[in-house]
């Protein structure tokens, strides 16, 4: 069975923002402006990108919620 | 490791670890407590996880390593050693007059990513002109804008030695232009002698004692 949309969001939210996280721990082993560089353009994009992914889930599921329940019943 | 850097990397290490259970078995979100867990460890710790990071980077950003890190600023960094007094860095460096893992930063306050935008703008460029541009020679690096008084008044400032120095007395508005920015205090041939990169090759160079050396009793 397939898994439900916000499932496979909250998913795809929790492999951008591991690959962020992991990316800053990359980061953290060396003092170099590339490190610092990378930090900013790759773990920090990452992260936040992958957060709104998961706020998005929750918001989207909960109008699709919203919207259902609103419907008359037949 | 430093307590920062410790903070920082618990911080990932727990966030990385809640995502991975989460995203591993994401219908743990189905019930209450799930929730709870997806929300703490999707939003809370990876937010709270880069703004610690973000505040540490910037931290080793103003150290001297990071600083003398790039080939092109290794001479600079050499000056900070020259056996000379006249050479203005050096004697700050020597004397710890400036904390020695933070030297540049402590005298260059609003170079590149700690200025203002246009200044932040220039630091990336630095990084883009380290890896893919043409790096200019050492002696060719000169600073944007002329060195600010500011920066050298903001420990001098107020201080007897400086105010009662009969080098900043050798005329009546000597002291008050100084501390205006009319005078500047490495223009006005008092002191000329910073880095000088050019006469490094005859330079002697003081040896620091390792800093983990205790005072001999």
């Amino acid at each position: 069975m397939p898994r439900p949309l916000i499932e496979r969001r909250i998913r795809l939210a929790g492999l951008l923002i591991g690959l962020g996280l992991l990316s800053q721990l990359v980061t953290f082993l060396w003092i170099h402006p590339l490190a610092f560089m990378a930090f900013l353009l790759v773990g920090c994009p990452l992260v936040a990108i992958g957060i709104v992914v998961y706020l998005y889930s929750l918001v989207a599921t909960q109008s699709v919620d919203g919207a259902s329940s609103s419907q008359p019943n037949h | 490791m430093n307590l920062t850097v410790f903070v920082e990397v618990v911080l990932a290490v727990l966030a990385l670890a809640l995502v991975s259970l989460v995203a591993l078995r994401v219908e743990l979100t189905r019930a209450q407590g799930g929730k709870i867990l997806a929300f703490t460890a999707l939003f809370i710790l990876p937010g709270l996880a880069t703004w610690v990071g973000f505040n540490g980077q910037m931290d080793r950003a103003e150290s001297t390593r990071f600083c003398l890190s790039c080939h092109v600023m290794s001479d600079y960094g050499k000056s900070l050693y020259v056996d000379d007094p006249s050479f203005v860095p050096a004697v700050h460096f020597q004397n710890r007059f400036v904390p020695r893992s933070h030297a540049c930063y402590t005298c260059h306050t609003d170079y590149t990513l700690f200025g203002p935008f246009h200044s932040k703008l220039r630091g990336v460029r630095h990084v883009y002109v380290q890896y893919f541009g043409t790096i200019p020679q050492p002696d060719k690096i000169k600073l944007y804008t002329p060195y600010n008084n500011r920066e050298c008044l903001h420990c001098h400032a107020d201080t007897r030695r400086f105010d009662e120095a009969t080098e900043h007395k050798k005329t009546p508005t000597m002291l008050a232009e100084i501390y205006s920015g009319k005078l500047s205090c490495l223009g006005s041939h008092c002191h000329d002698t910073i880095h000088d990169i050019k006469d490094l090759q005859y330079a002697t160079f003081w040896k620091e004692r390792s800093p983990h050396a205790t005072p001999a009793h």
